[in-house]
Formats: C-alpha cells, sequence, structure tokens
C-alpha cells in the first residue's frame, strides 16, 4: 500500500512536470529574466513606483527584443517582473 | 526633420512586411510548381535544364521512388506546403492553450518531408504499424487529460487576456 502510494505520488509530480511543459509551450516564453538584472537596474533608474519601473523595463527589453506588437509577451512580462519586485520590496530590500 | 534611426526602422519594417508578402504568395503556389516546370510527357519546354530530374532518378528509372518526376515534385512540395502551413499557424498561436496539439502535424509533415527528401519511401520507416495508432491515440489522450486537468487554469487566463485586450 505504502509504494502504491509512493507510486501515484511520483505520477502526480511527473504529471505536473509535463503539464508545466505543455503550458511553458503554448505560451512560447522567448526571454529569461535576472534577478539581479532587474534589481540593478531599479537601483540605476532611480524610480521607486514598482509598477512604473516594470513598465520601463518591459518596454526597454521589447524595444531591444524587436517585438514591441508583442502585446501577450509585454504583459507577460510586465507581471513578472511586477511579482519580482513586489517580493522584494516586502522583504524590504528596495528601501533607499 | 525625421529622425534617422526611426526612417531606418522603418525602411526596414517596410522590407520585412514585403518579403512576408512575396513569401505567403510563393508558399502559395507550392502545390502547382510541378505544373510550371512540368508536364505529362516530362519537363516544360522553355524550362532550363539543371539536371535535378537526372540527379534524383536511380538506375531503374525512378526519380526518389516515384514514377516520374512531376509526382516526386507534386508529393513533396504538396507536404511541404502543409508543414509550412502547420509550422505558420504554431508561431501565431503563441499564447493560446491549443499550440501544444500544433506540434502533431508539424512533426508528422516534417518527418514525412524528410523521408521523401531522404528517399526512404520505401523503407521500414514509412511503414504504418500499430505503432503509430498507439502513438496518436495516446497523444490524444494525454492532450484532452491536459486540458480537463488544467481547464480551470487555462479558462481564467483566456479570461485574464480578454481583460487585457479591452
Amino acid at each position: 500500500m505504502r509504494v502504491l502510494k509512493w507510486v501515484l505520488k511520483i505520477l502526480v509530480q511527473v504529471k505536473e512536470r509535463v503539464w508545466d511543459f505543455f503550458d511553458a509551450f503554448n505560451d512560447d516564453k522567448l526571454y529569461v529574466l535576472s534577478k539581479t538584472d532587474i534589481f540593478q537596474k531599479y537601483i540605476d533608474f532611480k524610480i521607486d513606483d514598482i509598477e512604473e519601473f516594470a513598465a520601463i523595463y518591459t518596454y526597454e527589453r521589447h524595444d531591444l527584443m524587436g517585438s514591441l506588437d508583442d502585446r501577450e509577451s509585454k504583459e507577460k512580462m510586465y507581471q513578472e517582473v511586477y511579482q519580482i519586485l513586489l517580493h522584494l520590496k516586502e522583504k524590504g530590500l528596495l528601501d533607499r | 526633420m525625421s529622425c534617422p534611426l526611426k526612417k531606418m526602422r522603418l525602411q526596414k519594417t517596410t522590407l520585412c512586411n514585403l518579403l512576408a508578402v512575396v513569401g505567403i504568395i510563393l508558399v502559395s503556389t507550392l502545390p502547382y510548381f510541378h505544373d510550371i516546370i512540368t508536364e505529362k510527357s516530362g519537363i516544360r519546354p522553355g524550362v532550363p535544364i539543371i539536371g535535378a530530374e537526372e540527379l534524383f532518378t536511380d538506375s531503374h528509372g525512378k526519380v526518389m521512388g516515384f514514377s516520374s518526376y512531376r509526382v516526386f515534385l507534386y508529393t513533396l512540395l504538396i507536404h511541404l506546403f502543409a508543414h509550412i502551413g502547420f509550422v505558420g499557424w504554431m508561431m501565431d498561436a503563441k499564447g493560446k492553450s491549443y499550440r501544444i496539439a500544433l506540434a502533431v502535424p508539424v512533426i508528422l509533415s516534417g518527418y514525412t518531408v524528410a523521408l521523401l527528401l531522404f528517399n526512404a519511401k520505401e523503407t521500414v520507416f514509412n511503414s504504418t504499424s500499430i505503432k503509430f495508432y498507439i502513438t496518436i491515440a495516446a497523444t490524444m489522450g494525454v492532450f484532452i487529460f491536459y486540458f480537463l486537468d488544467r481547464r480551470n487554469k487555462l479558462n481564467l487566463k483566456k479570461v485574464e487576456n480578454e481583460h487585457a485586450g479591452s
């Protein structure tokens, strides 16, 4: 019985991994975000509002990639950058 | 006075759009290409002889396993046409929940094109076995399970995208 539970647990984990891969394939994530880069740019840009910074950072990255028309990608990156900064802010790491 | 960098970007965009337009029209002619360069009796008069037909013809008089150059071209280009179409659709379907399913026709048509190009039509690589049907059924089962298992998340994403678009 214990073995069966263990096998089921492994199967569920594998299933979640496969579903995550499908999600990533569907979303076609072509960029990689670096927390260090975001933090460094946040310090350099001297913008306190994290929403404003996330929008500017997203615009800059998409301008460099030449994909300013890709609205879905911009929205996705904006949300990710915002969440990273929010997490850092809650930890008190963004206090100047 | 206009910025030269902005002008250059606009020119690049125009060129890319023009190339895309020409490319799409050229791809659309692929299933008819065999009619352009060949006729039932052979290569059409006036078409330059580049030696492709001789290159692909074996000692038994078969062209890459086909009875004639015309049939080979038609079969190859119609599969290539389907492959390009599915790849284009997959490239355009970024962010859509069904995008993963498009990998199946892309792989199938790509495999067939590779088979034809490598003259492997008559080999075991082209034989349809029970494994093929099992693979297709299993793939379908996995995708259906994926959709049912993640339907809440996928539907939520769809609603979010609609809100972002409005």
